[in-house]
């Protein structure tokens, strides 16, 4: 039995899985470094222990030093969140070297499914499908056209040691093949010194499908059902939802079978998730499989009704997958819906925006799920991921947990750092994110306008205003001249 | 009195575009940038929170903190810089150069002796890869410069003076 869990993480996911080990009364060992060492998730705690310096790899990121706060604290078992650790075979193999329980797969499956070629191979051979392509050595010109007929078009022609879109050419006929191939062969040449090519199937307006699965120590592998995460911006997830829209039930079983071929296959144990591209023509294929806790695993936990986390605390003692679901068939009941709210700004390229979160409300209202990691008064600093919080809306229909989602949106209030918070609501809001068309070109095929209204920017000027002439009104420095003027409440 | 009016108009900044408060006694006006804009203010009632917010009956919420404005009204949430009042004493600050925000000098196109013009760039500041051009607030003469390019400076740091 665990007894003291260690978090090697930070933030909202830090809070979330300390939540899970209060409830199954387990005592939280959080780390820090110098940036958070005011956190919530540090005080929230039953122990921390200092690692370093704010650049993770002076702290969050250092093996050793996670291994001195397991030893100093008696922690008895790790938990990686995602990010950071959660994801090196290294740390893994240290913990268990060290008789300490780690709440992720095997050393091997983290070293295998991290390698893409490997990993690539093991579902060809497992039988899960992939996307097809040619690796290989020749660039004569009859065996990749012959080896573009095999993938069938549209393909896709890469340059090898490509990058940045150079030598990148999409194909959509026998026709274009050639002049194609020459055209990507120069470029590639021209552009890297290289001009060998690959070819690769080419998917038109796929969508990213995800199953979380679940293994436990006898071997037995079970998914909890799909996550649609298509929405994504510099190819990182801004919306996701479980159950995907517009998914036909027998496709979604098919997907979630072949899921659960791919983490038997390799002897999957704990918490994973296996990750699809899938096509308009319903043909799907593996991408990657990520070896941890999802961001995303919210929706999972509201349309099951599982806490994942205490899943992987089970499973790490030993228990089996039967006793989790209580020998029943997961069912997945009503929809939910995450966003993630950044410190960013979706008016330039989505940079960061780091600085003091002068006011942080979130709401606290039915059919809606906070995951939040700062309050008034935290830093968002450069160091770290700016994800400020999650906010999942639940319903029992996809509509019903939109709506809640937008209400819950309405009242969430972030001052300080420029965030995504209005983009979102426009996403949310959006005509073809209404009706469930999504893919992965969603954002950059939509202009989705989260720009005021007219009436909206008169509104908000007014009351700027008007608060502007009451605290003038109501200060005594009205005359007194100070580097703000009378802004007595500027500091 | 002629003082008095001065000492009433404010500056906001918001997405680039400056906004003119004129407070009045019973009413007040706000103009927009293309000075045709204009609006009468009507009576609004805020509350003033434990945690320094305002509230509105409607629900929105606002905080002046840090040199800036902050409004969440409808779901939307808004970001206003306060550039300070538009006064006589307007004449010290316009020729005391300060940077607006924490950052990077990234340029400084005066040298002391300079004779500048007003609404001339002396110096631009980067701060998250946004930068901001300093300008001159009145004809006059570069008295001093207390920067170059690559300074970190904090907010309200004196950089350039200008004199007579």
């Amino acid at each position: 039995m665990i007894k003291r869990l260690l978090i090697a993480n930070r933030g909202e996911i830090s809070l979330r899985i300390q939540k899970t080990c209060k409830r199954l009364g387990i005592e939280t060992v959080a780390v820090y470094s110098d940036a958070d060492k005011d956190a919530p998730f540090v005080k929230a705690a039953d122990f921390s222990f200092y690692l370093g310096e704010s650049e993770p790899s002076k702290s969050y990121l250092v093996i050793s030093n996670i291994l001195k706060a397991i030893s100093e604290t008696g922690a008895d078992a790790v938990h990686p969140g995602y990010g950071f650790l959660s994801e090196k075979a290294e740390f893994a193999r240290e913990l268990s070297k060290a008789g300490i329980s780690f709440l992720g797969p095997k050393p091997e499956t983290v070293d295998l499914m991290g390698d893409k070629i490997r990993s690539r191979a093991a579902m060809e051979k497992a039988g899960v499908p992939v996307v097809p392509g040619y690796e290989g050595e020749s660039q004569e010109h009859s065996v990749l056209l012959k080896e573009a007929e095999r993938i069938g078009f549209p393909i896709m022609i890469k340059a090898s040691a490509g990058g940045g879109g150079k030598g990148m050419k999409r194909v959509f006929s026998k026709e274009e093949f050639l002049p194609a191939l020459e055209s990507a062969q120069r470029e590639a040449g021209n552009a890297f010194g290289d001009s060998r090519v690959f070819l690769e199937k080419y998917i038109i307006n796929p969508r990213h499908i995800e199953v979380q699965v679940f293994g436990d120590s006898s071997g037995k592998v079970i998914h909890l059902f799909e996550r649609e995460c298509s929405i994504q911006r510099r190819h990182q997830k801004v919306v996701e939802e479980s159950p995907a829209p517009n998914l036909p039930s027998e496709l979604k079983q098919k997907i979630c079978e072949v899921a659960v071929k791919a983490a038997s296959s390799i002897g999957y144990l704990g918490a994973g998730t296996v990750e699809f591209i899938l096509g308009e023509d319903g043909a799907f294929y593996f991408l990657e499989m990520n070896t941890r806790l999802q961001v995303e695993h919210p929706v999972t936990e509201s349309v099951t009704g599982f806490d994942l986390v205490e899943w992987q605390i089970r499973i790490a003692e030993g228990v089996g997958i039967e006793k989790l679901t209580g020998g029943k068939s997961p069912s997945q009941s009503g929809h939910a819906i995450e966003v993630r709210l950044y410190a960013e700004d979706p008016e330039n390229e989505f940079l960061p925006s780091i600085g003091k979160i002068e006011l942080a409300k979130f709401p606290e209202i039915q059919n809606l799920r906070v995951d939040s990691g700062v309050v008034t008064g935290s830093e968002v600093s450069l160091y770290y991921d700016p994800m400020l919080a999650k906010v999942i809306g639940i319903g029992k229909t996809r509509e019903e947990a939109r709506k809640n989602l937008i209400a819950g949106l309405e009242e969430t209030i972030v001052f300080g750092p420029i965030t995504n918070l209005n983009y979102l609501k426009a996403i949310l809001e959006h005509s073809e994110f209404v009706k469930g068309n999504t893919d992965t070109h969603f954002l950059e095929k939509h202009k989705v306008v989260w720009e005021e209204s007219g009436e909206e920017k008169e509104a908000v000027l007014m009351s700027a205003s008007f608060l502007a002439n009451r605290t003038v009104k109501t200060s005594s420095v009205w005359d007194a001249v100070g580097p703000n003027g009378v802004w007595g409440e500027i500091s | 009195m002629g003082r008095n009016i001065l000492n009433r108009l404010f500056r906001l900044q918001w997405k680039e575009k400056e906004y003119v408060l004129d407070l009045g006694d019973s009413s007040s006006r706000l103009f927009g940038p293309e000075k045709k804009w204009e609006s009468l203010l009507t009576h609004y009632s805020w509350s003033r929170e434990e945690d320094g917010s305002y509230s509105l009956p409607d629900g929105s919420v606002a905080l002046l903190r840090s040199g800036k404005l902050f409004i969440h009204t409808k779901g939307k949430t808004f970001q206003f810089a306060i550039k300070g009042r538009e006064t006589s004493d307007a004449q010290t600050a316009s020729l005391e150069i300060k940077s607006p925000m924490p950052g990077k000098i990234i340029k400084v196109e005066v040298k002391p002796g300079d004779s500048v013009r007003k609404g001339q760039t002396l110096a631009v500041v980067e701060a998250m890869k946004m930068e901001h051009a300093l300008k001159a607030g009145a004809d006059a003469k570069v008295q001093d410069v207390l920067t170059q390019p690559g300074d970190i400076v904090s907010q309200d740091q004196l950089l350039i003076k200008l004199g007579e």
